[in-house]
């Protein structure tokens, strides 16, 4: 191995001084006896592997042991991992709550845009929920949107990070248009149909008619807050005219620490998408119900989305998601009947490699089909 | 329109004509960067591309930084820019020596050294011994007393031996003083390129000749780049200068080369074209409709209700700008780079040396090495390509004893030897013919060593091996020829001479012994020109079979015979010589006639035999490239006798009754076309039978062949495999390239001389031999070799390579560029057809220049097959000639593999990465990261062989990936702050990564290891044997079947193609082995770089019928 690299060496430093690595006799006379000439034309091409194209190679092909292994391998590997991770998923409690629909009284159930634009309406709902199996801390509650385009074009586009980390840059609203500017044109912090759609729906839990503590401390990335989001940026001119988003930001809290907009601003890739609203650091036990009060703000009704409560436990793989285990169960399966499929052709139908007869030149390469 | 030249005149035609400056260079400082931009942007993918630059700088459409077009764009056009300007500078370098070289002129009077770039036209120009003639001149003066002066013609036509020149009448007998005041007037016609024909007229001014018009023909020119031999000097008026030389009329710039396979890439860049011209339509429409139906309703996009005009245009321009990624920037930089390195293996391949010159083969033109692997037609000259061009007197035999049989060297034959040294009169007088009955010139050089001059290689030869035996002719002055014989000088007063002519294929000369005043008649020739004149009683049976022996090795032989003249016949018949010399009406039959009636009753004194040494394995070489499927034709000036027997010799045909040599003949066009048709016919009915059938025609009836019976001669050769002809101008051996190359073959045109420079350029590929008759060949040649036997190398293994290892680049740089294409595709239909890039500008830049170019681009070292292998069985390059590994099949295998890559990385990124991790970022990167690892997993497994370098690059490249992604993640300004950090540590991106490549890898293993082993192609077969070991030796052991059969074996496969050259191709994976290049009715053709007019009546298909 150490003679393939100093070769290998050689061959890209031609030109520098020549180190003779200690070779056996055989490559001793392959090599020039004088020190490379820096030349770059000499007449002669000098002597490499690399350019007589002869590094030495490993030159493997596809026989049936090597495949059939290969299979047999991803298949025992992959089963077990999708187990586990079809296990770790089954593990997670979750529970789904949609309220979109629910919050709405049938007084408003045919002109709900109307009823969410209405400044004056009761948006309030309750629901409940009984726990039907048991749920271990830290409990993560999120909001689930279907149906949002959050990575449509204009959307993503519609942002500012310098402005949101920098104070100096607060007049920096490039590719914030419609939102940058008030009609005034004071700049807009934070500037950006993101930042104004922010979602503003909100939830108060009770156990048992014990209200429980959601804390919203560090549901977004710390990096985020560190990085991206300025702890001397404070929002200014935010939804003040014209049009009102979603959300209004305290002006006396940093952006650094309004995480639920943080939260917002990391855009979902997906049409549907969750994002973390909170977190119950209390267990919930089995048959607690949990009555949960609904700010139901974020009109959904327009473009027909759905909204979802969603509380769910974690495990090492995340939330609950088979998919990851089913997809391991199919390629390990699909791997292992692969590898019978062709151990069984190798006994039926055993073709020698490389068989000469198959050579003959009067064959029709075409015909072979 | 004429010219008229005033010799000798400083001032009436400096304005009129050009001076002597020659100029072969494109541009000049100030029109460079114009001129060249304009050139690269009439190539359509350099306006493609730069139209996706310009729209990428609206940043409404936009979906990444235009910096990462403009970037690549920039850098592909300054390497284009900076390559043409060097080789332009080298253009102007060599032409600065030429104009800047220093010659006599004549100016006022006197003789001055000036430049070579100042002659005007009308200027006499003095040359000496061995100068390089500067401009076409018209001979005035010559050192010779008769007006004779020598000249080498090699760098025009490639014929090496001397040339005579004569000075036309009117200059006769003027002496040296008053040639520098000579004056008068040339009438000469415009320049034209034809080195044959010079018509014109002079008038010289008194006081020198008064008012005779002296006609003037090409005799009296000496033309630009011929140089001046064995005499002392030479003077005349130059009357075509610079350019417009007849050299520089007919030097034209050769047109830039494409290969078939850049052909076929654009081909299918088109295909990618109309296929994202498709996909930006559908995408914009639909993109369109979810705007003005969905976009409204989601309020947090806040559409405005009245756009701007172009409103509608805006999403079919953004995907157009997602998609312009499906057609890679990237591949003409990668094409360019692998190319280079083709062509450096070329030059470095250390058993491409020839060791007796030491030069090393050279690739000039870079850029066609692919072709190389799919040549269908090697058109070769004769002499100097497969022969040696280096006559050697090797046998011979006197009175009926052989000498030179045991060892093949007569000059070593102790017998001969001894037969010398005992003074054998036969011998003697045998030596004695092979070194006066000849036209050659022997002089004495500074050292004392004689030189002989001679117009015949074969007479030369004779002479030499005559010194060898101590019969040195060392002096010839006037008519007396002086011999030195064992240090015995003899002399010998030459009577007459009787000219060598084709017809009479004998020479022989009346002479006077001086010693003893007998007079001899000593004739040399053809077997049949000798044999049947001997004296009656001999017998000649001893000298038939000689000739047969010799011919049969290949060897020219010519007879030597003798006879004493009295001196009565003598004087009678020099009298009717004479006459017959001096007559008008068909001087040349009366000559013979006459001569005739002196050579007869000859005594025949032996034959010699003269080896114009074949180079070194050409015939394994011919036979191994034949077995390869390419068709042989050679195109020679020489004899038609000596082509076929060097035919023979070499495997080029075959004797009866294996091969069948059918001839074209005919002296009108009559004739001619009676022949052409008969042998068409014979080629017709022959075509089934296991039998070399070759034709050999002559340059006379290829004329007609040519002019007049295009359609009939291009059927033949379509028909024939093998086809001599002889007597061929340079003219012709392009002409002939052209046919061929307009019946769609790939032509492979390989000379060593000036007469094969057009048919070099005119090839698709020219290959030079850089031998004896000059560099001109191997100059204007894509490659030049150091001897024949390398072409077999140069094809088999660095053309097939090249083939191959481009086959897999190209249809790789689509593969990557399509997947990532997809993959944004499918995430502009969850993202409301808005046109969002799923990519940040960082990646889709980093994606094709480092990610993937990088592993790909060692591709270039893959062997599939070991160099061995080849060699053994070339018959494997047919996968190459046919286009099996680049086809609209095999690339409609790497666009599903694309495809099905994309939809495995998009579905499980997207779920994977659902609900809570649904974050753009890190989406984006779980997707790259698949496309990555799939990537180097295709790498790897299209790789046939791993060296260290390999793995470096498609491993280091992986980990390279982490780095760089792992860099970007470190920087806070950049939008991946963090996101590649938090991704290697979640367990999901992990699994996720594995799933996605064994999800994408296994089918294509299965697939592949299937094929593999289940429906191998010659090439897997091969490669079993080879890795396996064992069985390849064997295989080596059932390959010498009788060569005709193998032959059948060919064309039998061939022949079945019809069947599968259909447009319906098979929607492969890759590499699928029964598609072909041809593809009668593609869709995609519309911007195929080349057009070819190929017959619409000859179908290809009949072509190895």
């Amino acid at each position: 191995m150490i003679v393939r690299l100093s070769e290998f060496d050689n061959c890209f430093y031609v030109g520098r001084e020549h180190k003779s690595p200690p070779l056996t006799n055989k490559m001793m006379e392959m090599e020039p006896q004088s020190a490379p000439t820096p030349k770059k034309h000499s007449k002669k091409p000098k002597y490499s592997k690399f350019s007589q194209q002869e590094l030495p190679a490993w030159k493997p092909i596809l026989t049936p042991g090597w495949v059939i292994a290969t299979f047999t391998v991803v298949g025992i590997v992959f089963i077990p991992v999708g187990l586990a991770s079809l296990f770790s998923s089954e593990s997670v409690e979750e529970a789904s709550i949609r309220y979109d629909d629910q919050c709405l009284t049938e007084m408003h159930s045919e002109n709900a845009v109307e009823f969410i634009q209405n400044g004056l309406t009761n948006k309030t709902c309750t629901t409940s929920w009984i726990v039907e199996r048991r749920m271990q801390a830290p409990i993560f509650i999120y909001y689930q949107l279907d149906n949002y385009y959050q990575n449509h074009r204009r959307y993503v586009k519609s942002r500012n990070d310098k402005q949101l980390m920098n104070p100096a840059s607060e007049g920096d609203t490039t590719n914030c248009y419609p939102q940058d500017k008030t009609n005034d044109s004071m700049p807009i912090v934070p500037c950006g149909l993101m930042a104004w759609s922010l979602f503003n729906d909100t939830y108060r839990f009770s156990v048992n008619t014990n209200s429980l503590a959601v804390n919203k401390k560090d549901i977004s990335w710390g990096s985020d807050r560190s990085s991206k989001f300025g702890s001397k940026v404070y929002p200014k001119n935010f939804q003040v005219g014209g049009v009102v988003g979603g959300a209004k930001l305290d002006e006396n809290i940093p952006l650094s620490q309004q995480e639920d907009l943080i939260v917002w601003m990391r855009t979902a890739a997906l049409p549907s998408f969750r994002k973390l609203y909170g977190k119950i650091e209390t267990n919930l036990e089995v048959n607690d119900e949990v009555e949960i009060v609904i700010e139901n703000n974020y009109n959904t009704y327009e473009f027909g989305g759905k909204k979802r409560l969603i509380l769910s436990t974690s495990t090492w793989i995340g939330g609950k998601n088979p998919f990851l285990g089913m997809a391991y169960l199919f390629v390990g399966g699909v791997s292992l009947v692969c590898a019978i499929v062709f151990i069984l052709l190798y006994v039926i139908k055993p073709r020698p490699l490389g068989d000469p007869s198959y050579l003959s030149w009067n064959k029709n390469p075409g015909l072979l089909k | 329109m004429k010219r008229y030249v005033y010799i000798n005149d400083d001032e009436s035609s400096h304005d009129l004509y050009c001076d002597n400056r020659i100029s072969n260079r494109k541009y000049t400082v100030l029109n460079f960067i114009p001129k060249n931009l304009w050139e690269q942007f009439s190539r359509f993918m350099n306006q493609y591309f730069l139209l996706i630059a310009c729209l990428q700088l609206w940043s409404l459409i936009t979906p990444v930084n235009p910096a990462s077009t403009w970037g690549p764009l920039i850098f592909i056009f300054a390497v284009s820019a900076t390559k043409e300007a060097w080789d332009d500078y080298h253009r102007y370098l060599s032409d600065k020596k030429a104009n800047e070289k220093e010659v006599w002129v004549v100016k006022n009077g006197i003789k001055k050294l000036i430049q070579a770039q100042d002659i005007h036209v009308g200027n006499i120009v003095w040359l000496r011994e061995n100068d390089e003639v500067p401009c076409d001149l018209v001979l005035i003066g010559s050192s010779d007393p008769q007006g004779l002066c020598y000249i080498e013609t090699a760098a025009m036509d490639g014929e090496t031996d001397l040339k005579t020149r004569v000075i036309p009448s009117a200059c006769m007998g003027i002496d040296v003083e008053l040639l520098h005041k000579i004056k008068g007037v040339i009438e000469c016609p415009t320049p034209d390129k034809d080195i044959r024909r010079f018509d014109a007229n002079m008038r010289l001014f008194p006081p020198f000749i008064d008012n005779d018009i002296c006609p003037l023909t090409i005799k009296n020119t000496v033309l630009q780049s011929c140089y001046l031999r064995n005499t002392e000097w030479a003077c005349g008026v130059a009357v075509y200068t610079g350019n417009e030389t007849k050299l520089g009329m007919s030097r034209g710039i050769p047109e830039p080369k494409l290969t078939a396979m850049d052909a076929m890439i654009d081909k299918l860049t088109g295909a990618i074209f109309v296929f994202q011209i498709v996909v930006v339509m559908v995408l914009g429409i639909a993109g369109n409709v979810w705007k003005d139906t969905e976009a409204k309703k989601q309020w947090y996009v806040l559409y405005p209700d009245k756009g701007p005009w172009y409103e509608l245009l805006i999403i079919p321009l953004r995907f157009e700008l997602l998609c312009s990624i499906m057609i890679p920037i990237s591949i003409k930089v990668s094409l360019d780079l692998v190319k280079g390195l083709y062509a450096k293996f070329i030059d470095w391949d250390d058993q491409m040396v020839d060791l007796e010159t030491s030069t090393p083969s050279n690739a000039t033109n870079t850029a066609i090495s692919e072709d190389l692997g799919q040549v269908e037609y090697i058109l070769t000259d004769k002499t100097g390509t497969l022969t040696e061009n280096k006559m050697i007197f090797r046998r011979c035999c006197i009175s009926g004893i052989f000498y030179g049989n045991e060892n093949g060297d007569a000059l070593k034959d102790v017998e001969l030897l001894h037969a010398v040294s005992s003074g054998s009169p036969d011998v003697v007088q045998f030596l004695t013919i092979m070194a006066i009955c000849n036209t050659v010139i022997p002089t004495q050089s500074k050292t004392g060593d004689i030189l002989y001059k001679a117009q015949s290689q074969d007479e030369d030869a004779l002479v030499q091996a005559a010194a060898r035996l101590h019969m040195v002719f060392f002096n010839k002055s006037g008519n007396i020829l002086e011999v030195k014989f064992n240090n015995l000088i003899l002399q010998y007063e030459v009577l007459e001479t009787l000219e060598f002519t084709s017809d009479r294929k004998r020479m022989s000369l009346v002479l006077k012994d001086c010693q003893n005043g007998k007079i001899l008649l000593l004739s040399k020739g053809a077997d049949e020109a000798i044999l049947p004149y001997a004296r009656t009683g001999q017998q000649t049976r001893n000298f038939v079979e000689a000739v047969e022996q010799y011919a049969h090795l290949g060897l020219r032989t010519l007879c030597l015979a003798w006879r004493e003249l009295r001196e009565d016949e003598y004087r009678e018949w020099s009298l009717m010589f004479k006459e017959a010399n001096s007559t008008l009406v068909d001087r040349e039959w009366r000559v013979a006639e006459v001569c005739q009636r002196i050579e007869h009753n000859l005594e025949v004194l032996g034959v010699t035999a003269i080896e114009d040494r074949l180079q070194d394995g050409v015939p394994e070489t011919i036979e191994t490239l034949r077995k390869a499927g390419i068709n042989f034709w050679m195109l020679t000036g020489d004899k038609q006798n000596t082509a076929i027997q060097i035919a023979l010799s070499c495997n080029f045909i075959s004797p009866e009754p294996k091969g069948q040599l059918l001839s074209i003949d005919g002296k009108t066009e009559d004739e001619v076309r009676r022949s052409l048709e008969r042998v068409l016919l014979t080629m017709r009915i022959t075509t089934s039978e296991p039998k070399d059938v070759a034709f050999v025609i002559d340059g006379w009836a290829l004329d007609f062949a040519l002019n007049h019976y295009r359609k009939a001669f291009t059927e033949l050769a379509i028909l024939s495999r093998t086809a001599i002809c002889c007597r061929v101008t340079p003219s012709q051996k392009a002409q002939l390239v052209q046919i061929l190359k307009s019946c769609d073959y790939r032509t492979l045109a390989i000379g060593d001389g000036g007469n094969d420079v057009r048919m070099i350029q005119q090839a698709d590929i020219g290959v030079g031999i850089s031998g004896r008759e000059g560099l001109q060949a191997a100059r204007a040649a894509d490659y030049s070799i150091g001897k024949f036997r390398f072409l077999k190398r140069l094809i088999l293994v660095h053309g097939r390579y090249s083939y191959n290892r481009t086959a897999f680049l190209s249809q790789y740089s689509f593969y990557k560029s399509l997947l990532i294409c997809f993959i944004q595709i499918f995430f502009s239909f969850i993202s409301g057809v808005s046109g969002t890039s799923l990519f940040n500008s960082v990646s889709l830049m980093a994606y094709n220049v480092f990610y993937t170019s990088v592993p790909v681009l060692v591709s270039v070292l893959d062997k599939d097959l070991s160099e061995e292998t080849v060699i053994q069985h070339p018959q494997i390059l047919f996968y190459c000639q046919a286009g099996r590994l680049l086809n609209p099949s095999t690339f409609a295998g790497w666009f599903g593999r694309s495809l099905f890559h994309a939809i495995v990385v998009f579905l499980i990124s997207i779920h994977a990465y659902a609900y809570d991790k649904s974050e753009m970022e890190e989406v984006s990167m779980v997707a790259l990261s698949g496309c990555i690892w799939l990537q180097a997993f295709v790498v790897a497994m299209e790789t046939n062989s791993f060296t260290i370098l390999q793995h470096l690059a498609i491993w280091g490249n992986l980990a390279g990936f982490y780095a760089i992604n792992w860099i970007f993640s470190a920087l806070p300004a950049s939008g991946m702050y963090t996101i590649m950090f938090r991704l290697c540590r979640q367990p999901s991106y992990w699994i996720s990564i594995f799933l996605m490549t064994a999800a994408g890898m296994t089918p294509i293993l299965a697939i592949k290891y299937f094929r593999f082993t289940y429906r191998p192609s010659k090439i897997n077969t091969l490669q079993q044997a080879e890795r396996l070991g064992g069985p390849i030796v064997s295989l080596g052991t059932i390959e010498p079947q009788p060569r005709p059969l193998i032959e059948k074996d060919v064309s039998t496969l061939s022949i079945t193609q019809p069947k599968i050259r259909n447009p319906v191709y098979e929607p492969l994976l890759s590499d699928s082995p029964n598609a072909t290049r041809r593809s009668a009715g593609t869709p995609f053709d519309f911007f195929q770089s080349q057009s070819r007019s190929s017959l619409p009546n000859y179908s290809r298909n009949c072509k190895d019928n």
